[in-house]
Formats: C-alpha cells, sequence, structure tokens
C-alpha cells in the first residue's frame, strides 16, 4: 500500500498555499507553526482551544429529540427554530450556539406545543402520507408540478400502499383544493381506499375531506386521481387539482403519551402526585439530582399556579412548560458544585456529554442511573457504558448529527442539479443518496468492520432508485441492500454519491469544489480561503474550446491563485468520472487523472483510496469526530491524545467513539474559567 | 409516522394553505400607532451587486436607475444613492471574501482572525439600543435564505448567515420560516382561552417566567465566571420575551391576515417576507429590522429566472444568469417599497415615508470580490436623510463613514462600540447624507 502522499498534501494547502513551507520532522507541528504565522487560519482550528464557555445550548437536532424522549410527542418544533451555526462543519460548537430573543420566545412557544401534545388524546393508529412521500407512484411527473408542498395532478393519480394494524372503523382524509379558470370546470375527484371510490367535486380551497371506512388489518391501495381535468390555452380555461397528502388513521383514540411517560398517578385531583410528576420530570429534563432548594421553589410554582385559578392539571402542564423554558434544560453545564474526581468530570455531566454526543438526545433512566450509582466514575464504568450505548437504537443519531455533516448530506437536501441536464435525478434520487451515505456510515456501527475500511469496502449499499439513477444493477428487493462488492466496483466512502452531488454546480460537476472536499474532510487538511481583494476570474465556458483541465489552468494562473488550486483542481480531477450527479461517465478517453502532490496519478475513487495513507485517513476520521464530541473544532494534538486506539488501521468506530470520552478533552475535568 | 412536522406547522392554524401566498394579504385600512424617528430597515442583498446594472447615474432631485433596476424608478425620488464605498474592514480582515463582506457591511469591525465568534454590534443594534423603542419586538431579523454551505475556508456560518449582531459573539441569526415569523408577530391568543381563564392564564404565564428567571439566577450563580457571561444572553432574550408578553397586544385595527404556509418555495417566500416586514411595521411590532433576501455566498439557483446556476458560482462565470438573478432582486425590492408606500402610517404620511430602507450589497462587483466599491442605496425615511433623488460619490470614504451619517441622522453620537467611532475604521461622518 502506498503510503504518506497525503501528508505532503496536507502541508502545501494548509500553510494558507503561499509556499511558506518550512519542513519539519512533524508534519502537523509544521501546519500550526505556519497557520499561526501566515495569519490565514484562526488559530483555534489548529490548536482546538477549549472553548471559553461550558455552558452548551441544544442544537435544534437535540432539542427536537430531547422533547420527544421525555414528553412523548412527535413533533418537531426545533424545525421552526432560526438555524445553527456550524463550526468547523458541525452545527453543535458550544461557542457559536446562543440565544436570541427571537429563539426565547420561539422555546416559549414549543414548550407550549410539546406539553399540549403530550396530553392530547389521538387515534391509535394514524399514517400520513405527504405528497412526496416516498410511497406514492405517481403517473405524472410528482417533481416538474411540485409547487411549495403541494402537487399539481393535472388530469394524473397517484397511488400508495398503507399497512394498518388493526381492523376497526379508519378515516381516510385527502387534503386537497381544486383551481379553476375561465369558465372551465369544477374539478372532480376519486378517492380510492381498498376497493372502496369517493367521488366528490374539489373544494375551492385547500381542505381535509374525510371518509369513514371499514379495514381489516393489512395492506390496502390508496388513490387519488383527478377525472375532468382540462387544459385549454387558447381559451384560457382549464382546471386543475392540487394534491396535499393522505391520511389513515383509525377512529379508536388513545391517551396521549404524557399517560404512559410521566403520569405515575392521577395528577387530577392531588397536589401531592402532582409534586412527584413534577419532581421527576425535573430530574429528567435537567438531567442531574435536584437540589433542595429546587425541590422548593417548584413547589411553590405549583401552590401560585393553584392559588391564582389553575387547575391541578392545569399546574402540572404549566410547570412542565416551565422547565423546559428553564437554562438549565435548554443549556449542558458545569457547575462550581460539581462532583468531579481526579480524572473524570462529574458523573451527571459526563451522562449528558455522552447522551448528547452518541444519541443527540436527553440522557435516559438507565444511563442516569450509571450516573447515579457510579458506574460513570471509573473509566472502566464509562467503557461498558458506552458499550451499550452505540448498541441502542438511538445511537443511529450518529448518522443525522454526525454522518449528515460530515458526508455532506445537509448541503445535498440544497443541491439543485439542472432537470434539463440530468433528467434522470429527482427527489427520490435525492433522498437514495441521503440513505445510501447513512447506512453506509452506520453499517460500521452495526458490523465492527476496521474504519480504515471505509475507503476499500467490500459492501455498499443500493436500492432500486439510486441503482437505475447510477446505471449499477438493481436489488431484487424493494428497498436498499447491501451488496458484496470488490475491486474495480463503485464502493467507498469517496464514492458515495451525495457529496460528489452536492459539490457539483448545477450543471457540471467541479473539480474545485470536490477537491476542496476531500481535502477537508477526508484529509483533514482544510483550504485557506483566498487572500482578501485576490480578483477571482470565471472559469471560461465549454465553448472556449478549451479541456476542463486547461480551463482550470487558466483559471489559476494568477501566481497567488496557483499556489492552493494547483492541489485542489488536480485532486478534484481525479473525480472526473463522475458527473455531476454521482453517476459514474463510461468514457476511456476523459480526462480524469487526478494527482496527490507527490503521488501517483489516480483516476476515480478506487484508485484514490488505494494510495490514501490508512492511519492518516482514521486520523482524520478521529478528528471530525472528537470535534463533534466536544462541541467545538479540534486541533490534531488532541486527536493523538486519543487514548489506547492502538493500531489505527484496525480502529473501529465503537473503539474510536469508546477511546473519545476516554480523552482528555472529553471527560477530563479542567478548571472552570 | 403519526404526525409531520408540517401537521405542526398547520397545527396551530386550521385555515392555512400552501398556496398561492399573496392572497392572505388582504390590504388592510388599519394604520400604525407610532411617531417620533423613523423606522429602520436593512435590506441585505449577497454576493456583490454590479454597479453598472444598479447603482443610479444622475442625482438633484433626478436620478435614473439603469435599465436591470429599472423597477426601482417609480422610487427615484425617494432615494439616495451611494457608490464607492470603500469597506475597509472586509479588505484587512483574514476570511473569505463573502464572510468578510457580509458580517462587515453593517458592523465596520476588523477580524483580526476567525476564532471564536468575532464581529461586533451592528448598526441597526446600536439604533435599537439607544432609541430603545417601547414596541413588542426591540427589533427583528428575517431571512428567506435556507442553510447551505457557508463554513467556508474556516469561517464560522453566522458570518454568512447574519447581517445583524447585538454585538461580538452575538449574531441575531434571522428567522428563516415566514409561519414562525407569523406566529410571532400576531398569534397573540392566550393558550387559546377566552374569558375569565385567559385572565388566568395571563397572570400563570408571567408566574412561569418569573420562575424561570429565578431558576436561571439560581445556576448562574453555580457558572464558572465564563459561562456566568455567556448566560447574560439568556437573560437578555428572556427579558425580551416578558416586554413582548406585557406589552400590548397587536391593536385591533392590525389587519391580520391568515397565516402563510411555513414551506413557501423561494420564489414567492420573498415578498411574503415583504408582507410580514410590512405589517411588523404597520402594526408597530417593532420598528427596527434586518431582511437577507439570501444568505451571504449564497448558492441559490434561480429556474425560475431562466436562472439555473448556482447564484455565487454564476457571480464568477455567467454574466447572463447573474443578470438575470440582479434584476430580479431589483423588482423585488421595489416590491417591498411599493407596499411600504402605498400603507399609510398612523402619524400620517405613508410607511415609506417614516421608514429608512437601506439596501446594502455584500460587496461591489461579486466577480472580483470587489470590497472598494460598495454602492448602497437608501429609500424612505426622508425626515432624517437626504432621500430626495440624490447620488453620492463617496471616492472610497470608508464604508463606516456612512453608519456614523446614519446613526447622528436618528439623533446617535459617535460614543459607543470602541469608544470613538463606528467600527474600525470610520474617519467621520459621510457628507451629504443627512
Amino acid at each position: 500500500m502506498a503510503k504518506k502522499y497525503y501528508t505532503a498534501l496536507a502541508l502545501v494547502l494548509s500553510v494558507g498555499c503561499e509556499g511558506q513551507l518550512s519542513l519539519s520532522d512533524d508534519a502537523a507541528d509544521t501546519i500550526a507553526t505556519a497557520n499561526k504565522q501566515s495569519n490565514n487560519q484562526p488559530d483555534v482550528y489548529v490548536e482546538g482551544a477549549v472553548p471559553r464557555a461550558s455552558l452548551h445550548r441544544l442544537n435544534r437536532l437535540e432539542y427536537n429529540n430531547s422533547v420527544r424522549d421525555l414528553l412523548g410527542t412527535e413533533l418537531r418544533p426545533a424545525d421552526m427554530f432560526p438555524p445553527d451555526a456550524a463550526v468547523g462543519g458541525f452545527d453543535n460548537a458550544s461557542d457559536a450556539l446562543g440565544i436570541t430573543p427571537s429563539l426565547m420566545d420561539m422555546y416559549v412557544a414549543a414548550a407550549t406545543e410539546v406539553v399540549e401534545d403530550a396530553f392530547t388524546e389521538r387515534p391509535a393508529f394514524a399514517d400520513r402520507l405527504e405528497e412526496n412521500d416516498s410511497r406514492w407512484t405517481y403517473n405524472i411527473n410528482r417533481d416538474a408540478n411540485r409547487i411549495g408542498g403541494i402537487v399539481r395532478l393535472r388530469g394524473g393519480r397517484t397511488v400508495a400502499s398503507v399497512n394498518v394494524p388493526e381492523a376497526g372503523t379508519y378515516n381516510f382524509i385527502v387534503r386537497i383544493q381544486g383551481y379553476v379558470n375561465g369558465g372551465a370546470a369544477t374539478p372532480s375527484v376519486r378517492a380510492q381506499i381498498a376497493g372502496q371510490n369517493f367521488d366528490f367535486n374539489a373544494p375551492l380551497q385547500m381542505e381535509n375531506r374525510r371518509f369513514e371506512v371499514e379495514l381489516s388489518p393489512g395492506n390496502h391501495e390508496i388513490a387519488v386521481q383527478a377525472t375532468n381535468f382540462e387544459e385549454d390555452a387558447p381559451a384560457n380555461r382549464g382546471n386543475d387539482l392540487m394534491f396535499d397528502f393522505a391520511h389513515v388513521e383509525t377512529t379508536r383514540r388513545v391517551e396521549g403519551p404524557a399517560r404512559r411517560l410521566l403520569l405515575s398517578c392521577d395528577p387530577t385531583n392531588d397536589s401531592a402526585c402532582t409534586s412527584t410528576i413534577v419532581q421527576t420530570f425535573a430530574q429528567r429534563a435537567w438531567r442531574r439530582p435536584l437540589t433542595v432548594d429546587e425541590t422548593s421553589k417548584l413547589e411553590s410554582l405549583l401552590v401560585t399556579l393553584r392559588q391564582g385559578g389553575e387547575s391541578q392539571l392545569d399546574a402540572l402542564k404549566l410547570a412542565l412548560r416551565a422547565m423546559l423554558s428553564s437554562p438549565k434544560f435548554l443549556y449542558r453545564y458545569r457547575t462550581v458544585a460539581d462532583t468531579n474526581s481526579p480524572e473524570l468530570l462529574d458523573p451527571y455531566v459526563l451522562a449528558s456529554r455522552l447522551s448528547y454526543f452518541i444519541w443527540s438526545t436527553t440522557p435516559d433512566d438507565k444511563l442516569l442511573d450509571a450516573a447515579a450509582n457510579g458506574s460513570l466514575s471509573t473509566p472502566e464504568g464509562v467503557r461498558q457504558t458506552v458499550a451499550w450505548m452505540v448498541l441502542d437504537p438511538k445511537a443511529d443519531a450518529l448518522a443525522d448529527g454526525f454522518a449528515e455533516q460530515w458526508l455532506d448530506l445537509r448541503h445535498l437536501e440544497q443541491a439543485a442539479p439542472s432537470p434539463e441536464t440530468y433528467p434522470s435525478f429527482n427527489e427520490s434520487v435525492r433522498q437514495s443518496m441521503t440513505q445510501e451515505s447513512k447506512l453506509f456510515f452506520l453499517d460500521y456501527l452495526q458490523n465492527n468492520a476496521p474504519i480504515a475500511s471505509m475507503l476499500e469496502p467490500d459492501f455498499a449499499y443500493r436500492d432500486a432508485n439510486l441503482a437505475n439513477h447510477l446505471g449499477l444493477p438493481a436489488p431484487g428487493n424493494d428497498g436498499f441492500e447491501r451488496v458484496g462488492v470488490g475491486p474495480g466496483d463503485r464502493r467507498g466512502v469517496l464514492a458515495l454519491s451525495a457529496w460528489l452531488t452536492s459539490r457539483s454546480e448545477a450543471v457540471h460537476s467541479s473539480p474545485i469544489r470536490r477537491g476542496a472536499w476531500v481535502a477537508d474532510n477526508m484529509l483533514c487538511a482544510p483550504v485557506p480561503p483566498p487572500p482578501p481583494g485576490l480578483e477571482i476570474g470565471e472559469l471560461a465556458s465549454e465553448e472556449s474550446g478549451m479541456t476542463l483541465r486547461e480551463r482550470l489552468e487558466q483559471h489559476r494562473s494568477e501566481p497567488a491563485c496557483a499556489t492552493c488550486h494547483a492541489s485542489l483542481d488536480v485532486l478534484g480531477m481525479g473525480f472526473e468520472v463522475y458527473d455531476g450527479v454521482a453517476r459514474e461517465i463510461d468514457d476511456p478517453t476523459l480526462d480524469s487523472d487526478g494527482e496527490i502532490p507527490n503521488g501517483p496519478v489516480f483516476r476515480g475513487a478506487d484508485d484514490m483510496a488505494a494510495n490514501v495513507d490508512r492511519e492518516e485517513f482514521v486520523t482524520c476520521v478521529s478528528q471530525k469526530m472528537l470535534a463533534y464530541a466536544v462541541g467545538r473544532p479540534v486541533g490534531k494534538d488532541e486527536v493523538r491524545q486519543i487514548p489506547g486506539l492502538g493500531n489505527l488501521e484496525a480502529v473501529t468506530l465503537s473503539d474510536l467513539i469508546s477511546a473519545i470520552v476516554l480523552s482528555p478533552a472529553f471527560s477530563q475535568p479542567v478548571p472552570l474559567k | 409516522m403519526t404526525t409531520t412536522r408540517r401537521q405542526f406547522l398547520r397545527g396551530a392554524l386550521a385555515t392555512t394553505v400552501a398556496l398561492p401566498m399573496l392572497e392572505y394579504f388582504t390590504a388592510g385600512n388599519a394604520i400604525a400607532q407610532a411617531g417620533g424617528k423613523p423606522r429602520l430597515l436593512v435590506y441585505f442583498l449577497p454576493n456583490g451587486r454590479n454597479p453598472n446594472w444598479w447603482a443610479p447615474s444622475g442625482g438633484n432631485g433626478n436620478l435614473t436607475f439603469p435599465a436591470q433596476a429599472s423597477a426601482l424608478q417609480p422610487f427615484a425620488n425617494r432615494a439616495l444613492s451611494i457608490v464607492n464605498m470603500d469597506n475597509v474592514a472586509a479588505r484587512n480582515s483574514p476570511g473569505a471574501a463573502h464572510a468578510m463582506g457580509t458580517s462587515t457591511v453593517m458592523s465596520g469591525v476588523r477580524f483580526p482572525d476567525l476564532g471564536g465568534l468575532k464581529c461586533g454590534i451592528t448598526l441597526d443594534q446600536i439604533v435599537a439600543q439607544e432609541l430603545n423603542p417601547s414596541t413588542r419586538f426591540r427589533s427583528l431579523q428575517f431571512s428567506a435564505g435556507e442553510p447551505a454551505t457557508c463554513d467556508v475556508g474556516g469561517s464560522p456560518c453566522p458570518y454568512t448567515q447574519c447581517i445583524s449582531w447585538a454585538g461580538a459573539g452575538q449574531p441575531l441569526i434571522p428567522t428563516i420560516n415566514p409561519e414562525a415569523v407569523f406566529n410571532q408577530l400576531f398569534d397573540t391568543s392566550v393558550d387559546g382561552l377566552t374569558g375569565a381563564s385567559a385572565d388566568i392564564r395571563k397572570v400563570s404565564r408571567r408566574s412561569i417566567l418569573d420562575f424561570v428567571r429565578d431558576d436561571a439566577s439560581d445556576l448562574q450563580s453555580k457558572l464558572g465566571n465564563a459561562d456566568k457571561a455567556k448566560l447574560d444572553e439568556y437573560f437578555t432574550s428572556l427579558r425580551e420575551v416578558e416586554r413582548s408578553l406585557t406589552a400590548d397586544p397587536v391593536a385591533a385595527s392590525c389587519p391580520i391576515p391568515a397565516a402563510p404556509a411555513g414551506n413557501i418555495g423561494y420564489r414567492d417566500r420573498v415578498p411574503t417576507f415583504h408582507e410580514l416586514i410590512k405589517l411588523a411595521f404597520q402594526c408597530d411590532q417593532t420598528r427596527i429590522a434586518s431582511f437577507m433576501i439570501e444568505f451571504g455566498l449564497s448558492q441559490r439557483t434561480h429556474d425560475f429566472l431562466g436562472a439555473p446556476g448556482q447564484h455565487h458560482a454564476i457571480s464568477h462565470g455567467d454574466p447572463g444568469q447573474l443578470e438575470r438573478v440582479e434584476r430580479w432582486h431589483s423588482e423585488q425590492i421595489a416590491h417591498l417599497l411599493g407596499l411600504l408606500q402605498d400603507t399609510p402610517d398612523a402619524g400620517g404620511g405613508t410607511l415609506l415615508d417614516n421608514t429608512l430602507v437601506l439596501v446594502m450589497p455584500s460587496m461591489g462587483i461579486g466577480s472580483v470580490h470587489d470590497h472598494e466599491r460598495v454602492c448602497p442605496v437608501l429609500f424612505g425615511g426622508q425626515s432624517i436623510v437626504n432621500t430626495t433623488g440624490q447620488r453620492i460619490d463617496a471616492s472610497g470614504t470608508p464604508l463606516n463613514n456612512l453608519h456614523v451619517a446614519l446613526l447622528r441622522a436618528f439623533g446617535i453620537d459617535g460614543s459607543f462600540g470602541n469608544g470613538t467611532a463606528f467600527g474600525d475604521y470610520a474617519t467621520g461622518a459621510l457628507a451629504g447624507v443627512a
């Protein structure tokens, strides 16, 4: 295996690309020194300075998951909050997470919504298929007819299958609106479920239409169809149907999740019961045992609310709202009263850190018990705790928090490949690309293959959608399948379709952006920004008659550009075999010669992977994950302090997580500033 | 899946529908209830602005906008155009050009490095602090943008996603969801209660906030010093919430429309935000706002304009597409100005008469990241600014001098920030503004 090629690349890229290399024995130290001197990179990214404050606000994902686990709600109120600022690639950096008046306003409102929801009776079973649900099959081009969150049916039909668990009376609800222009007929609709037809004229405002049906357990076909579509452009006459969602729910009602999760007794006329519920909730929401003072203040709040005229139940709900608006819920924090041991943080602080790192949510009772019974007070106990935490399904949140950002899935959401240039790309393909990357990442959590093998794995995930788009054999079953692959096959982290697409332009690939992404996320050698005042010329168009390589060379002809771009461009060129939507181009004459400085020429992901130093790659993944774990950018020096990793080529994701939580950056009680 | 995000969005507002947007806003006859200094709206444009398509020629009461900005011609005699302002702070800061342009045009602060969150207080926030209007919200921040690639070259995302800063380390990240903005502005119901129950609940909500403030103080007393300081932002925010709860609710005369949907496409989202800004002013919910039509370094594609390339990419590579985007931006600004002009203000005149709209591009022409020729245009608010069809060639005067002039126009003297003048490079007030 070739070694040490991109160590040289890291050097070239990290010194501000200004040619002020002073090679020393230790590459990383050189980088750090050069960065400080060049003034082009903030030292926080090099040294990973301890953040100014330990106060760590929940980000949107963590907020949603926390209220889900505390109250059983499926609402995701944080989706409406302002975006969380990402620093160094992750949106959980404590320094960047603040509270503004607008956000505080939304916290207060969200607390009301989720508490109310937890106490609200609901159907025992419900399934909503939004217009973009992947289960729908449309006989029109859905993507071409989507406006906001609805689809113009244009005479078409959409069909899906829903599975209901129990026999009974069901509500079948279709949300739809008719549109009429120039005296055309009122559009009519046929809604179908389990072979029953419901025909009606579409309302001219968006409305829910509800139909009652008896259903047996199992799969049932549902469909929505426009039955008198009209379009007469010369006469400026026509009608259309705007479809929003279909919804199936049983008429059998059950109590809200608060009954199961919170109401250990009946608080209706029982103030002692209410107090118990409130105190139990406070310990979970605030992630620590209550102090005497806290208990008494919660008690006086209940008394005040009751004396003001609230019922016992309303007083309970209001107290829950108060606890969810408290900084003790909204932030993670350390206090001067913590009981740290010489080597480990206070067990409750540690429990919260572990929980938000591995699960992106609040500690559950089992984890809080571990804090209480001393399991989190010894390194061995921490290791054992982590071992069961990574096996908990909640650990899939690492795919939502870590992998979504590391593998660029959030940027894929905003990518807008041109439908003219790339007709095979659509919303379903986008979803499949996201899923491919997440499944790929989670496989390493489940199957314990070494992280190093992400470069040349023996498996890949595909569904029919993605396989058809990429021109690969489709799996036989519905959904994603883990398929075996080998050398020469499409495989590995460098060939994942999501980042290749998100780092492309609308109508073509982008060697520059791909080169920058690989440098930052695979090699941990982020590219500094262009120096201030630098003239950024246009990349010549294809019509210039020049090859892409020639156009890139012309683009970086300015010496100030050339030092960075010479490395970036040729790195990205190696991925030219993938077009702007990640399809491999079958053209042996295509120029896709990528170069790693001082390394061999490579063509495509597998070829580059063979030339990447495994230890350096694993170190980079470790650096990214450590930064995510501690909520701040970290330097290589802190990565080196991760204890007990041993042979880097053999390290698994679970090993890494376990080692990270015992590293000084994560669990050592540095003095509070 | 029994519930979805959109069910939540719609939960409180049963009448909400997903399209079309503008129908939800019916023109009302109510007039706002404010007086004194004009309102301030900062309207931000990302990826720079080509002066040839943007900055008007002429002056002395006779401005002519270029063809690409012809939508603004009806407002020419309500405008003050300033060309060739030098954003010295951006040029002398180390980060990527778009991050530095976006974060310095309103703060004027040089970034010594990119660590932590530097920046400093922005013009709009100084005005908010100094004038401290008694409205329900002291200031509001909106954007029609969506988070995308932003932490380029080591610049944290707030450097491109934020145009208002309460101070270093305190970015006021804008709200991007129109339905959330609507709820914030107009959902003043008391947990859906009426009558005596509502009166009880009002008191209870105060009790909750009292408890929470007390609880926060308890926490603060146990924190390390750095954390104590950071928790101040929580107290500040809590005070604003208390203020919005205790301030008079939206006046009955205010024409509250049905709520917009939260998931409106971009093309309709921009004008929807314009309507919300107009309503926020008209109903006197705030007097100071900022709006980013998109975030700095925006990669947005504009297929509906025949400009499918990513905005930032075409700003460096495709003048044809870029021209369509910049023309559309001018049309959007005209849409907002039209709304303000067509709405009577309580104290007399129109909203536009009593609102200073500062349209601020992130830089001059984007293809060369030109921080030396920034061309802001001001509209309305003529009681304090010469928005009477004037043009000032600043000839490389520091951009901060415009901010100093505007602060003085608002009656705020220069003893703030670092003690002398706005930001790091002001040399005085730009002549001819006030």
